[in-house]
């Protein structure tokens, strides 16, 4: 094809000539044969016009060189400015074409509105359910919202939301979207109907489900609000990718979210099981166990837990045995108070404030201050160990202990007088005091850098 | 040789730089239609692909293999 090329120019391509020519032929088919539709053909095929020209280019070159004759190296703007403009107007036919005209979407957040919304009543529709039913929520786009009932009557309703650039356009895509609920006994399935609610971006609902309180529910979503509460059985939500509310339900929760804003859970009868990625978690009154594995970024807030907790992500280990009172954590700093042991955290670098703790305690941390303080009596062990930051301690002055403190480089103050005695080394300094070893609880604090500080508060009543 | 054109090993991989963009552009869209992913989540292979090549560009001796 580059064989032809008559005139010395840089610009020696035969490709954006033969892309115009062809452009010609498609416009006079379409207005000599209107029914062959050449646009389907072009929003459908329009990629491989690039991967044509690219390959073009390079045969073009190949020749070019063979025969030393000169050709311009690179695309020129104009040709990448084609290339562009391609890449818009076929996507957007492409979308087009497919049937829900509207939003072109360009990355997670970045939103290009092109159209209007339109809001459709979804017809409601009631199923009787059986006693511990089986409901299956899947692949629904939007705000959905599940609560429990006394009823045997499971009911669905809710607004389906169409971006369109009319009224037709929108009322096509209702027509040809909407939601599919299927029965087969005790299990019930809803479902994004054929090629609709699921796969495209500019249908979405919100949805109002009530269904009897003893059903076992299961939710599979991608994007939209997820909110349940009032149920007895277990809940389980997987993939989801966007805030997921939780309250008062019985049975056990297991939540499996990829990139959710946040995950509230409140008044749970039974475990909870929270993995993956997000960013805030908020869990508040769970009588049963806690286990939490993954990356949450933002803020985390733990209250009122009656059972045993572990939370395990890639910088942080913790685990405890109880919470009457709050945890809250952040990528920088932990705090808890009230909480019961055994406590074990292991991080690489937070600051931990622990205050009004009981049982034993164990620390150890990369880079971050220790400070504890109050803990109930008797004193149980404390164990805590940083390679970089201060430890301080503060025990109630009838607290009964053996001591072993010790610094590599930095200074150690002790508020317990003639108890505990202190030895400086150049810049290490070295502690231990007490009741013998053995005895008391014992008290173990470490730092590789940082002071340690041994507090005295008042008197404490044991409990 | 003519005066725009060198067929330097630098220069070689600076001139397919554009039609192997050009190429792999209409390849993430086609996945991007036909494919499962989306041309939100595939369009670094462009950068990655941008990159290496200059960095190809880069390492070639300019007077090499002619």
């Amino acid at each position: 094809m580059a064989t032809s090329n008559p005139a010395p120019a840089r610009r020696g391509s035969l490709v954006a000539p033969l892309m115009l020519l062809g452009l010609g032929v498609l416009f006079l088919i379409t207005n000599l044969r209107p029914e062959i539709s050449v646009w389907r053909l072009f929003a459908q095929y329009w990629p491989f016009l690039l991967i044509f020209w690219g390959a073009a280019r390079l045969v073009e070159y190949t020749i070019a060189r063979a025969a030393s004759r000169p050709i311009a190296r690179t695309l020129t703007g104009g040709e990448i400015l084609l290339a562009v403009a391609i890449c818009l107007v076929g996507h957007v036919m492409f979308v087009a074409q497919r049937g829900d005209w509207g939003v072109w979407r360009f990355g997670d957040r970045g939103v290009e509105i092109l159209g209007e919304s339109y809001d459709f009543p979804l017809p409601p529709s009631n199923i009787e359910l059986p006693a511990r039913s089986e409901v299956a929520i899947e692949n629904l786009q939007g705000t959905i919202r599940v609560s429990g009932t006394d009823s045997r009557t499971m009911r669905i309703a809710g607004r389906k939301y169409i971006r369109a650039f009319d009224r037709a356009g929108a009322e096509q895509a209702d027509k040809a979207s909407g939601i599919s609920v299927r029965k087969d006994g005790g299990r019930v399935q809803v479902q994004a109907g054929q090629g609709s609610l699921s796969g495209s971006r500019h249908i979405s609902c919100e949805l109002e489900i009530t269904v009897p309180r003893d059903s076992i529910l299961r939710l599979e979503g991608r994007n939209g609000d997820i909110e349940i509460r009032d149920m007895t059985a277990s809940v389980d939500v997987t993939g989801a990718n966007s805030p997921v509310r939780l309250s008062n339900i019985g049975g056990n929760v297991r939540v499996e979210v990829r990139r959710s804003e946040t995950v509230q859970a409140e008044q749970l009868g039974s475990n909870i099981e929270v993995t993956g990625r997000g960013r805030d978690l908020d869990l508040t009154k769970i009588a049963g166990t806690v286990t939490i594995n993954g990356d949450f970024s933002g803020n985390i807030r733990l209250a009122e837990l009656a059972r045993p907790a572990r939370y395990t992500s890639s910088v942080t280990d913790l685990s405890f045995q109880k919470l009457p009172g709050k945890l809250e954590m952040d990528l920088g700093v932990l705090y808890a108070v009230n909480i019961i042991g055994p406590l074990k955290i292991q991080t690489r670098s937070k600051d931990v404030r622990l205050e009004n703790f009981s049982k034993d305690v164990d620390i150890s941390s990369r880079r971050g201050d220790i400070d504890l303080r109050d803990p109930t009596l008797p004193l149980a062990s404390i164990h805590a160990e940083t390679q970089n930051g201060d430890v301080s301690v503060a025990l109630p002055s009838n607290a009964v202990f053996s001591l072993q403190a010790e610094t590599a480089h930095g200074q150690i103050v002790n508020q317990f007088g003639a108890a505990v005695r202190v030895e400086e080394h150049g810049r290490s300094a070295q502690a231990h005091g007490g009741v013998a070893r053995g005895e008391g609880a014992e008290i173990r604090l470490r730092t590789g850098r940082g002071s340690i500080t041994l507090a005295k508060t008042g008197d404490v009543q044991a409990l | 040789m003519a005066a725009y054109f060198c067929g330097c090993a630098r220069c070689t991989a600076g001139a397919i730089t554009g039609p192997l963009m050009l190429i792999t552009l209409g390849g993430l869209f086609a996945i991007d239609q036909f494919g499962r992913y989306r041309f939100h989540q595939t369009w670094p292979v462009l950068l990655i692909l941008y990159g290496l090549m200059r960095a190809v560009a880069y390492m070639m001796p300019s007077h090499g293999d002619g």
